[in-house]
This record gives structure tokens, sequence and C-alpha cells, in this order.
């Protein structure tokens, strides 16, 4: 055996003891009645596949899920792009911005969770006093709304990803050679026509890794639901990494939640699957 | 070559002594830096009387808490013993990882009496199997000054109907005013908080989760009852409570924007800061034909097999009763959290050290208020004394009580729905 591959072997073996071991117990359990997934347990078969379907909580959480994705992919692929076309200059100025503009990317979860529920605090936070006091409007409540909740969520989350997309852009859009741009204005190609025809086609790549990221991220998505909503009000913020971790440590039904994690973990599969083929860049691009 | 000698034995004595030293390791969910510190000062104290046991904190924010004892014991990687509710006791009990705690339970209580009450959310199965340390009492905090000013008296309400009505005149009067003060303060997020306030409420009637036998027993006219008051007193409520938990309600109240709450005594630590001492508290109003009642939390240890395994149990044992010395306790209590670790035995209850504290003795007539609601507490599915039945851990875990309140508040359902959806969903966890 060549001596690169003993080499990498004690990594390979972490990485499916920590990746492959843990996918096979959830398979395991999957089939099984069980509250903590160690201790008592009952073999069910298909019994916690058919709950899931039938508990009228699992197929409404994955179709939020959905909709939480698309709506976080709106803002996640189109402002990071406006940011960086704006910050694409190239002085003391722009090279500043570029590293403010980072903040949000940097701040843990759980900070910026306490932060936003005290701006958005309809009676003592900050926004909700200039609201009152210079627009007349309000108070407002962002996190206790059936109709506000999702959308605020939606709408903080894609704020800590901007940053992190905007780096890629700018990255991307560094790349694109300027004397493309000088032959373009020079055949008087306006400022439309030339990021039409010569940026997005050029960092079409990029823009696509950084929608297989945001769809990836804002799928599995938990911390910032589960800190400032808990799937409320009522469930409409429930989506489905929020509801297995209900089932798991809420609920104690390690079963269950381990059929849907398994089920969650198909579909984004597919969905991978499905993005690859129909969305990746054509060669040349 | 003696002197080498004499060196050696002496090194050799000192490595002995460290190494029969006993270190024992605890979990603990008060990750503030002022518990934290106040858990060190007691783990200094017992050390210096017990120079042979060295006591080890680590903590692990409430939030972790769950997953992270499920994961300990599942690779046998618990503590000796952990800082508990009982929700999280009966967690542990059912996979398997205590040793019951009959012997302490009733060594404390001979030597400083307990509240019998705070016992029973630790009995199950004919013994006990959590060594309560302080409680939590719910009482009705409010603001004289705002009953005055707009009640025309500082007396607090006593009834259901004084409480609604008091809650809604200081909401209106205060609108017409210009000022924006709301007569209660009610959450409702899907969280142990509005639980918590939802089932004081329901204590003034008599809801019971369980009956005796551990049957269900949820749905009945005083639950129907209680969540009917809680949402016509909800109006009354800030906007934005829908989606709140325990720091908006606090920053609410302390801000001025509440007039009263069903809530902790903890606030007093933040007022005492403030020197803002417009703070008092009444025992929980309840209707004419209902009772005096109150949530109540009482927080105990509880003791992992591991530590017998260990060898450890005795010097843990030490420890316990360590903590539950009046002199002890009331570090525990009046220092660390004054007016909310509340103490669970009559011994610390009476205790100068604990009535001696600054800010116990600045708020004395709300502390008193909160020693009286000891003797009047419950606590949902333990209301006869005992665990009826034990689905009451993942029960109260999934915060039921909490979602349905917010079914109602929402409009998304009606009362008589909510509660019925609520009892559908708790029988999923006796399946």
């Amino acid at each position: 055996m060549k001596k690169g591959v003993w080499l990498v072997l004690p990594v390979v073996i972490l990485a499916l003891f920590v990746t492959v071991l843990p996918l096979v117990n959830m398979v395991y359990r999957s089939f099984q009645k069980t509250m903590f997934g160690f201790g008592k347990a009952e073999f069910i078969g298909l019994g916690n596949y058919l709950s899931l379907f039938k508990d009228g909580t699992f197929l409404p959480s994955l179709g939020r899920s959905f909709i939480w994705v698309f709506e976080n992919l709106a803002i996640q692929l189109t402002v990071p792009l406006l940011i960086a076309l704006l910050l694409s200059g190239n002085n003391a100025f722009y090279y500043s911005m570029r590293t403010f503009i980072l903040i949000p990317w940097v701040l843990p979860m759980v900070v910026i969770s306490i932060i936003w529920r005290w701006i958005l605090e309809p009676n003592v936070g900050i926004l909700g006093y200039f609201l009152r006091e210079y627009l007349r409007i309000g108070p407002i409540n962002f996190f206790g709304s059936k109709s506000l909740a999702f959308h605020t969520l939606a709408f903080i989350n894609s704020w800590h990803f901007i940053p992190f997309g905007t780096i890629l852009m700018l990255a991307a859009l560094s790349t694109v050679p300027v004397d493309l741009y000088d032959a373009a204005k020079v055949d008087g190609a306006s400022s439309w026509q030339r990021f039409v025809y010569i940026t997005f086609p050029l960092i079409g790549r990029t823009i696509w890794f950084v929608g297989l990221l945001a769809f990836m991220w804002s799928f599995n998505s938990f911390d910032l639901i589960w800190l400032v909503t808990q799937g409320g009000p009522g469930d409409t913020t429930l989506t489905l990494p929020v509801y297995i971790y209900k089932l798991a440590f809420k609920m104690y039904n390690y079963g269950k939640a381990s059929a849907a994690s398994l089920i969650s973990m198909a579909i984004l599969i597919g969905v991978a699957a499905l993005y690859f083929k129909i969305f990746s860049p054509r060669e040349g691009a | 070559m003696v002197k080498k000698l004499v060196l050696f034995l002496l090194i050799g004595l000192i490595l002995g002594v460290g190494f029969s030293k006993t270190t024992i390791v605890f979990w603990h969910h008060e990750a503030p830096a002022h518990r934290v510190a106040a858990f060190q000062k007691v783990i200094k104290l017992f050390e210096k009387e017990n120079p042979d046991i060295k006591v080890v904190q680590q903590v692990i924010p409430w939030g972790d808490a769950w997953p992270k004892t499920l994961a300990a014991i599942q690779s046998g990687t618990t503590p000796d013993f952990q800082f508990s509710l009982p929700e999280l006791t009966i967690t542990a009990y059912q996979a398997g990882a205590l040793v019951p705690v009959d012997d302490i339970i009733k060594e404390i209580d001979e030597k400083y009496g307990y509240i019998k009450s705070q016992l029973a959310p630790y009995k199950f199965d004919d013994h006990y199997w959590g060594v309560p340390i302080w409680t939590m009492p719910m009482v009705l905090l409010y603001r004289p000054s705002y009953l005055e000013k707009y009640l025309g008296t500082k007396e607090p309400p006593k009834t259901w109907n004084e409480l609604l009505l008091a809650a809604q005149k200081i909401t209106l009067l205060s609108s017409k005013e210009g000022e924006t003060i709301y007569g209660i303060g009610l959450t409702a997020g899907n969280n142990l908080c509005t639980q918590e306030q939802v089932y004081t409420i329901m204590s003034n009637v008599g809801v019971e989760v369980f009956d005796k036998d551990g049957n269900l027993t949820f749905n009945t006219p005083q639950t129907l009852r209680a969540v009917e008051f809680y949402k016509d007193l909800f109006k009354f409520s800030p906007p934005g409570a829908t989606g709140w938990a325990w720091g908006e309600i606090e920053m609410n109240f302390t801000a001025g924007k509440i007039a009263m709450m069903p809530y902790f005594g903890g606030l007093q630590k933040r007022f005492y800061e403030l020197k803002n001492f417009d703070l008092d508290g009444v025992l929980q109003p309840y209707p004419v034909d209902g009772r005096k009642a109150n949530l109540i939390y009482p927080n105990d240890v509880h003791i992992y097999k591991s530590a017998v395994e260990k060898g450890h149990l005795e010097a843990v044992k030490k420890f316990i009763l360590f903590m539950m010395r009046p002199d002890i306790n009331a570090i525990l209590t009046a220092e660390m959290e004054p007016g909310s670790f509340v103490p669970v035995t009559e011994a610390a209850q009476k205790s100068e050290h604990y009535w001696n504290n600054p800010i116990i003795k600045a708020f004395k007539h709300l502390n008193e208020v909160i020693i009286e609601a000891t003797n009047y507490g419950t606590l949902y599915g333990f209301e006869h004394g005992y665990a009826a039945n034990l689905a009451i851990g993942s029960i109260s875990g999934a915060n039921i009580i909490a979602e349905m309140i917010q079914k109602v508040v929402t409009g998304e359902m009606g009362v008589k729905e909510a509660v019925e959806w609520a009892e559908g969903r708790m029988k999923e966890f006796l399946k």
C-alpha cells in the first residue's frame, strides 16, 4: 500500500468515527421507540416514519423550512452582490468599509439573538422608540406577531450571512479583467449591459457557490430561531431543525427525532444533487 | 544523606496528603458571574472545614443542561452530583442514573425542618431522588406608587376581580395621561416563564395535571376558568408579550412599563442597585371561591450512581449537609439571588444570616410575603405531594402549557379548543 494511504488513514478513521458512526446509530434508532437514544428501546419498524407523516407538525415544518430557505436566498443572493458592487472601489474608504461590514458575520449567534431581541422589543427597544417618537408608528410586535416573526428572523439571519457572501463576491469581482470593461465602454455599453454581459457571467460560479452555502446553512438554521422564538408564536417559526430538536430534547422522542433527521438529510442530499445538475455553471462560464 | 532522606520523606508526605484528598465534582446551571462566585464562596468555606475534600464546580448553561446531562449519562461521564429542577431530576432518574437520597432528606429534616411541600417534586416510586436546596415561590410584585397614583390606594388587589379591574384601570388611566404603563405583566412566549405564570393562576382554582393515581386530568372546568382569566388579564399586558421570555418582562417592569406581575422576587436586587425602593409584593390574588396558592419551584441536588462507584458518596453528603446549614444556605439564597432563591427549611427561613442581608432588609415586607408564599406553593404535576406521573418531566420540558396560552392569546384557538389541544399533546407523552 502506498505510504500516503497510511498517512491519511488515521484521519479517515477519525472522520468515519465522527460522521458515519453517529449516522449508523441514527438509522438504527429511527426504527425504535426510545426516549433518550439509550437504555430502554423497542423495535417498531417504520412506526416513527409513519408517525411523522401523521402528526400534523412534521410536514408543515418541512414546508416552512423551504419557505425559510427561499426567503433567505432571495436576500442572501442579491444583497451581497449589490454591496460588493458598491464596495468594489480601490481606495482607503472602500478598504475600511470592507472591514466594518464583517461585524455581523463575526458575532456569535447568541449575541446576535440578544442584540436583536433588545433592539426590536416594542416598549423599551431602540427601534420601537424611533418608530414611536419620529414616525408615530407602533408599538410593533416583531417577535410576538404571527405575521411578522418569521420575516423578522429571516431578515436577521440574512443580516448575519450578508458579510460572508459579500466577501466572496468581492473576491470574484476582483478576478474580472478590467480591460473587458474598458472595451465594453468603448463599444458604448451601459453600466447595466456591462453587468449583464460581463460581470454576471464571469462571477456566475461564485454566485452559484454562495447560493449553495446559503441554501444549506439556511435550511439547517436552528440557533437563531430557538434563541428568539423557540418556534413560536404558535408554530409560525417552527422549521424542521427546530422541530427535530424539540422531538429529541423536549419531548424525549429520540426515535422519532432520528427518523425526522434522516428524512431531512435525504431531502438535503436530493435538493443539492438537483442544484448541482440544474444550476452548475457551464464549462467556460 | 539524612537531610536528603528527611526531604524525601517530607515531599512524600505532602504528595501523599495531596493524593489522599477526595475530589468531588458538581454541575450547576447558574451561569451569571455573581452566582458562580457565590458557589465558590461556599466551596472555599467547606474546604476550610474539610481539608481532605476538594470540591470543583462546573457550569453548564440551562440551555445545554438536558442534552449535556443525557450525553454524560450515556457516556458514563456524569459528575458526582448536579444542581437541578424537578423535570431534570425526573429525566436523570428515568435514564437510570441516580441514587435515592432518603437518608440525607431525613437528616436535614431532623436538623433544620423542611417545608414539607418542597419535598413533593422529588418523591417518586416511594423514595426521594433529589435534595431540595432552595426554592422559588411566585408572588404578585407591584409598584406601590402606580397603585397609589391610578387606583388611589397602595393596597394591592387580593382577588381575581380586583386584579383584573386594577390592571384595566391602570392601563386606561395611564394611557389617558399620555403614559404607557400597563396594569399587568404577563408573558405568552413559548417558554418556561409563561408556563410558570399561567400555572400560578391555575393553582388558585385547584388545577391538577394528574389525579392521585397519575391519570391525566388537565381538561377540566378549573383549567378552562384559569385560561379564560389569563386571556382576559393578558389584554392589559404590554404589546410584544406574546414573544417575551424572562429578560423582556424584567426589563419592562424595571423600566416602569408594568404596574404588577406574578413573578419571583429576585427583581429586588436590580431595584436595590438602582436605589429604587418602589417595589412590594402580595400573595397571588385568588377568586373568592378559589384558594390561596402560587407556583413554587424547589431546586434540588441529585446524586449520580457514579459518585457511589468512585467512593465519593460520603464526601458528597457532607457537602450537601454543609449547604443546608442556615449560615451557608444564606449565601446560596440571600446572597446569590435575594428574593428569588428562598430557603426550604424553617431554620434557614428564620436565620438572621438570611434576614441581615442588606437587600433582604431593604425589601423586608416583600421578603416576608415571599417566605409566607412557600407555605402555599404547588407545582404542576405534583399537586398531591408526590410525582403522580413521571411524564410531567417531558410535558413540562415541551412547554405545552405555554404553547397552549400562546394559541389562545394570539387568537389561533379558543380557550376550550386550546385546552383540548394541550391535553391531546400531553396524552402523547403518556404513551
